[in-house]
C-alpha cells in the first residue's frame, strides 16, 4: 500500500536559494510573494502577499488572544447573581462561554496550521522559480498559470472547495469533539469548565464508569461477530437456494426478500418492538394455541440478558440477510461453472462442493466487504436503539443496559439523565480506536490485499 | 438550573406574592437554598384510577385486597412509580427537606424491607408488568393503573362511566399496613436569565400572569391540570371533580413527598430505575439487597 516513491533530490537546495538569489528572493523568505510579482506572476504573487497580510492582521488582533484563551477556557469559571437595583429583579452573571472559546480555539489553530502549509508551498514556489532563472528555463507568465489551473492543474482548482468544505465541517468538529475528552464538560460543568488531562480517560478505563465500559465492550465486539456472520452465512445459503436448479421464478423470490429490506428500518424495527411485547401479538398467539403458559420476555427490561441477546441477532438476521442475499446472487452468478463440473463428475455431494468450491471463492471476494459491515456492526446504532432501547436493564451497569452497544451508551450518557459530554467523547475517541486497529489488522490479512 | 444560573431567582415583592397566594407546597417546590426560582402553577402527584364496575372503593383501598380482586397494570421499569415504596417503608431521601446530600438512609433494614415488597409483586399474579397499562385497561384486561393527572382526560375516555379515582391505597410492608406513598411535582414557569437586563421585569411580570388562579382555572377546566392557588383549590369545580379531589388528598404529607431539587437526581434517576427493576424481577436476589443498597446509597450521595 505504500510503497516508497521515486524521489530525485531537489534542483536545488534552499540554501542555494537564499545565497543566490536577488534581493526579492530573499525577502520572499519573509514577504511571501514578492519574487512571483517580480517575475511577472501578478495572479500568484498578489495570492500569496495578500493572504500573509490579510493572515497577519487576524492573528495579531485577534488570534493571539484566542489562543491565550485557549490555554485556559475562560477565567471565569463560576456564576454571580446580584440583585439590580433599578428593575427590581435579579440579574445572573454567567461564567465565561467555554465551548465557544474552545471551538474558535481549534479553528484558530486550524488556521496556523494551514498558514504554515501554505509558507511550505510558496518556499517550494520560490525555489522552483529561483531554479527556472538559474537554468535559463521558460518561467511561466501569468496567463499560462491562470490557464494551467483549468488544464494541468484542474485538480487544484476542483479540490479546493471540497478540502475548505470538509476542513469545515469533518476536521474542525472532530478536533473540537476530540478535545472536549481531555476537559470536564458535563452536567455540572455546562457553561465554564477547564482541561483535566486524561482524568475523564481515567474515568472510563479505572474510574466509575469502568464495570460498566468492559462489559459493554465485550457484548459490542460478541454482536459485532455475530450479526456479520449470521447474516453473511445465512445470505449465501438462501442465495444458493434461489440459485439452485429446480426452483422456478426465481426473480420474484428475490423480489420478496428484497421488499423486507426495502421498508426503512426504522419503521421494521419499531413494528418488531412491538411485535415482540411482553402482551403482544407473538406472545398472544403462542399462549392461545397453548405452546407457552407464561408470556415469553424477548426484550423487555426485565428480560433475560442471553434471552435479549439471542432476539437482537435474530431480528438483525431478518434485516440484513436480503443484502446479503443480493450481493452473493451476484458473486455465485459469475462463478466459474466448470470447477463446479468437474466436482460433480468426481462425485462430490453440494455440501462439499459448497465447502471446498463455492463459499471459499464468494469469502474471497467479499472479504473487504466483511469487514466493513463487522466495523459497521460495531456501530450499529438503529437496531439496538430501535428494538429494544438498550433494556434489558442491569443494575451494575451505568447508564446502559444488557443489549447496549458502546455507541448506544454513548448516546444515553449524552441524551439520558446525566450529560457527561466528556466521558461520551473518550468513548467516541475510544470507539474510533478499536475500529481502525481492527480493520487495518482485518485489511492487510484479507487475500484480496495481498494479490492487488 | 438554579445552580448553573441559567434562571434567576424571584424578586421579593414576587416571592411575598406566591407565598400567599399559593399553597405551602408550592412555595416550598420552588425554593432552592432560600430562594425561590420560580412560579408554581399546577401540581402533579399520581392516583390510583380503576374501572368502578370491577372494583369498589371499599377494595382499593388496601393494595392486597385490590390485586385480589382485579389486575393492577403498572410499570416496574418506571421510578418514579415506584422509589416511594421506600418512602413508604419509613427513609428519606435527600433528608427530610430534601436538600441535604447526606441525608438519603435507604442502606438499612427498611430499605431491604422495601425491596422484599417489591420482589414480592413478581408472584402476585395480579400485578401485571407492562409498558402500556392504558393499552391493558381499554381491552379489559387490567382492571386499575397508578398513573398522573397528565393522563386523566384520556383514561375517562378510555373507562367511560366505569372511570373511577381514589389516592394510593395502603401496602404491607414487613407485616405493618402503610400508605404507599408518591412523588409530588410542581408544574412552574421561571424567567430565563439569558434575557436582556431591561426585559427581566416584564419577563417576570408575565410569568405571574399566566400562572395567577385566573389562569390556573382556566387551564384546569381545559386539560384537568390541578391548580395551586389556595382559594382556586376550594373552588366547587374542584371540590366536585374526584380526581382533583384525590389529587389533593394524595398532595398531603404521609401520602406524598415532594421531589428534590438536588442536581444529584439525575444520577438518582439513572441508578434508582436498575435497583427497583432488579429487585422486582429478582436478578437483585435477597441476599445482594443490603450491599446493592449502600452501592446505590453512597452514588447518588456524591458531592460534584
Amino acid at each position: 500500500m505504500f510503497r516508497k516513491k521515486n524521489t530525485l533530490p531537489p534542483a536545488a537546495t534552499y540554501k542555494e536559494v537564499w545565497r543566490n538569489g536577488d534581493q526579492y528572493t530573499k525577502l520572499s523568505f519573509v514577504f511571501m510573494g514578492l519574487a512571483q510579482i517580480k517575475n511577472k506572476q501578478w495572479a500568484k504573487g498578489f495570492a500569496y502577499l495578500g493572504t500573509e497580510i490579510v493572515f497577519l492582521l487576524w492573528f495579531v488582533f485577534s488570534g493571539i488572544s484566542t489562543l491565550s484563551m485557549l490555554t485556559t477556557l475562560g477565567v471565569n469559571k463560576t456564576k454571580r447573581v446580584v440583585y439590580n437595583q433599578s428593575q427590581g429583579v435579579y440579574i445572573t452573571k454567567l461564567p465565561d462561554n467555554s465551548v465557544v472559546i474552545l471551538l474558535f480555539g481549534v479553528l484558530a489553530v486550524i488556521l496556523l496550521l494551514a498558514m504554515v502549509f501554505l509558507y511550505v508551498t510558496s518556499l517550494k514556489s520560490l525555489r522552483t522559480l529561483y531554479v527556472q532563472n538559474r537554468d535559463g528555463t521558460h518561467v511561466p507568465t501569468n496567463k499560462e498559470q491562470l490557464s494551467s489551473l483549468l488544464d494541468s492543474k484542474l485538480h487544484i482548482t476542483l479540490m479546493s472547495i471540497p478540502i475548505l468544505g470538509v476542513m469545515a465541517f469533518t476536521v474542525l468538529p472532530t478536533l473540537y469533539m476530540i478535545s472536549m475528552a481531555f476537559t470536564n464538560y458535563d452536567s455540572k460543568h455546562p457553561i465554564g469548565f477547564s482541561w483535566t488531562g486524561f482524568k475523564a480517560f481515567g474515568n472510563v478505563l479505572t474510574g466509575d464508569l469502568a464495570g460498566t465500559f468492559f462489559p459493554v465492550l465485550g457484548w459490542t465486539l460478541v454482536w459485532a461477530v455475530a450479526a456479520t456472520a449470521t447474516t453473511f452465512f445465512f445470505g449465501v445459503l438462501l442465495a444458493l437456494l434461489i440459485e439452485s436448479r429446480g426452483i422456478k421464478r426465481k426473480g420474484l423470490w428475490r423480489t420478496i426478500f428484497v421488499i423486507v429490506y426495502a421498508v426503512p428500518q426504522f419503521v421494521s424495527l419499531l413494528m418488531m418492538a412491538q411485535f415482540l411485547d411482553l402482551q403482544g401479538p407473538l406472545n398472544t398467539v403462542l399462549m392461545n394455541w397453548g405452546w407457552i403458559a407464561h408470556p415469553i420476555n424477548f426484550i423487555g427490561a426485565s428480560a433475560n440478558a442471553t434471552v435479549a441477546r439471542i432476539t437482537v441477532i435474530v431480528v438483525n438476521m431478518w434485516i440484513g440477510i436480503p443484502v446479503s442475499m443480493l450481493t452473493s446472487t451476484a458473486i455465485i452468478q459469475n462463478l466459474p461453472q466448470d470447477q463446479i463440473e468437474a466436482a460433480r463428475m468426481d462425485g462430490a455431494n453440494p455440501f462439499q462442493i459448497f465447502r471446498r468450491i463455492t463459499f471459499p471463492q464468494i469469502l474471497f471476494v467479499m472479504a473487504p466487504a466483511l469487514i466493513q459491515q463487522f466495523i459497521g456492526n460495531i456501530n450499529n446504532f438503529n437496531v439496538i436503539f430501535l428494538l429494544t432501547g438498550g433494556y434489558p436493564m442491569n443494575n451494575s451497569y451505568n447508564g446502559a443496559g444488557d443489549t447496549d452497544l458502546l455507541v448506544t451508551w454513548l448516546y444515553n450518557l449524552v441524551f439520558g439523565q446525566t450529560q457527561r459530554y466528556n466521558a461520551s467523547a473518550v468513548l467516541g475517541i475510544l470507539i474510533f480506536i478499536i475500529s481502525a486497529t481492527v480493520s487495518l489488522f482485518a485489511y492487510r490479512r484479507t487475500n484480496a490485499f495481498k494479490e492487488g | 438550573m438554579a445552580n448553573q444560573g441559567y434562571i434567576n431567582p424571584l424578586s421579593p415583592s414576587a416571592s411575598s406574592y406566591v407565598k400567599k397566594h399559593n399553597v405551602a407546597d408550592a412555595a416550598k417546590g420552588v425554593t432552592w437554598k432560600g430562594k425561590m426560582y420560580a412560579y408554581p402553577v399546577y401540581e402533579q402527584v399520581q392516583t390510583l384510577f380503576y374501572n368502578k364496575s370491577k372494583l369498589s372503593a371499599e377494595d382499593v383501598k388496601d393494595w392486597d385486597t385490590l390485586t385480589s380482586k382485579g389486575v393492577v397494570a403498572t410499570d416496574f421499569t418506571n421510578a418514579y412509580n415506584y422509589y416511594p415504596v421506600f418512602f413508604s417503608a419509613g427513609t428519606y431521601l435527600y433528608g427530610k427537606n430534601g436538600e441535604t446530600l447526606n441525608g438519603t438512609n435507604v442502606a438499612n433494614s427498611k430499605g431491604v424491607a422495601a425491596m422484599t415488597w417489591l420482589a414480592q409483586q413478581k408472584s402476585n399474579k395480579n400485578v401485571m408488568q407492562t409498558s402500556n397499562a392504558l393499552n391493558q385497561l381499554k381491552s379489559g384486561n387490567a382492571a386499575a393503573t397508578l398513573d398522573g393527572p397528565w393522563d386523566a382526560a384520556n383514561i375517562k375516555k378510555i373507562l367511560g362511566k366505569n372511570y373511577a379515582v381514589a389516592p394510593y391505597p395502603t401496602i404491607t410492608i414487613n407485616g405493618k399496613k402503610v400508605q404507599m406513598q408518591a412523588f409530588k411535582g410542581i408544574e412552574t414557569f421561571a424567567v430565563n436569565a439569558h434575557t436582556a437586563t431591561k426585559n427581566q421585569k416584564a419577563a417576570a411580570a408575565l410569568a405571574q400572569y399566566i400562572t395567577n388562579k385566573q389562569s390556573q382555572l382556566t387551564v384546569y377546566k381545559h386539560s384537568g391540570q390541578i391548580p395551586v392557588d389556595k382559594t382556586a383549590q376550594k373552588s366547587s369545580q374542584l371540590k366536585s371533580d374526584p380526581e382533583a379531589q384525590a389529587v389533593m388528598t394524595m398532595s398531603q404529607t404521609g401520602y406524598s413527598v415532594l421531589q428534590p431539587k438536588m442536581s444529584q437526581m439525575a444520577t438518582f434517576w439513572n441508578l434508582s430505575a436498575p435497583l427497583i427493576n432488579g429487585a422486582y424481577t429478582g436478578s437483585i436476589k435477597a441476599s445482594q439487597y443490603s450491599t446493592k443498597l449502600e452501592t446505590f446509597q453512597k452514588a447518588i450521595s456524591q458531592k460534584n
